[in-house]
């Protein structure tokens, strides 16, 4: 089975990407909370990757790579884009957001919570991050 | 994303088909501006055709709590799956919205208010 997939950088691939988690991982006896849980999950990075780190510049691309290593589903998601600086992130304060009405910001909440592990690093120019997660 | 909004005496209902994401989450957010406009008592979401809501979609939602609490706007949710439930739980965001099962049990609460 292909594990791996390029997209430019446009928000319309968003569903090309989460059709492909969806394909790969119908391998596998998942609950439907949790496929759906992992598609979230690399859904709010492809976003932030196309939408923050790339502009929505559909000249410019990015990947995601599947593979099942040491009893876990290992999510690879890369780009040339801005990296994302974890040292600046903040988990939000939801009840703060409701107040001053903002619309974004929590996706990154949601990947920490899905996830087991979540990393962002950059590599030779490559920003790239790995998600884990435990399902067997 | 399809919408279809059904307007009655004090409520809005509207319908949300699909997938909500970061690519079509503005068009509920200009759906919802534009109800607010109108001064409905009540905004239901009919969530029983969404297959899918990302970050983007519960964040159009979120960003309108205030103004609505501000406005005597009541917003309730029916219908949704177990999954889209479940990623509203994530959040914690089914302590700070209302969330009924179905529209039988909304209109059922809405008689007794």
């Amino acid at each position: 089975m292909n594990n791996s997939i390029q997209v430019s950088c446009s928000k319309k691939n968003l569903k090309t990407i989460r059709d492909f988690v969806t394909q790969y991982l119908s391998q596998y006896d998942l609950s439907e909370i949790v496929l759906n849980q992992i598609v979230l999950a690399v859904d709010e990075i492809s976003a932030n990757l196309i939408i923050h780190a790339n502009q929505e510049n559909a000249d410019k691309f990015m990947e995601l790579a599947i593979e099942r290593k040491n009893g876990q589903l290992l999510f690879e998601i890369s780009d040339n884009g801005i990296s994302f600086q974890r040292s600046n992130y903040k988990e939000p304060d939801i009840e703060e957001h409701i107040r001053i009405g903002k619309k974004g910001g929590v996706g990154i909440a949601i990947v920490n919570r899905i996830m087991d592990k979540v990393e962002f690093t950059s590599e030779e120019g490559r920003n790239i991050c790995r998600l884990y997660k435990t399902v067997f | 994303m399809d919408i279809k909004t059904q307007n009655q005496a004090e409520v809005s209902i509207i319908k949300l088909c699909g997938e909500l994401d970061a690519s079509n989450a503005v068009l509920v957010d200009h759906e919802l501006v534009r109800l607010t406009q109108k001064h409905p008592k009540q905004i239901w979401i009919d969530g029983s055709e969404i297959s899918y809501i990302s970050s983007a979609g519960l964040g159009v939602f979120l960003s309108h709590l205030n103004n609505f609490k501000l406005l005597n706007i009541n917003l309730l949710f029916f219908g949704l799956n177990s999954k889209i439930r479940n990623v509203f739980t994530i959040l914690g965001l089914d302590d700070l919205v209302r969330i009924v099962p179905n529209l039988e049990t909304a209109l059922d609460q809405n008689s007794q208010v």
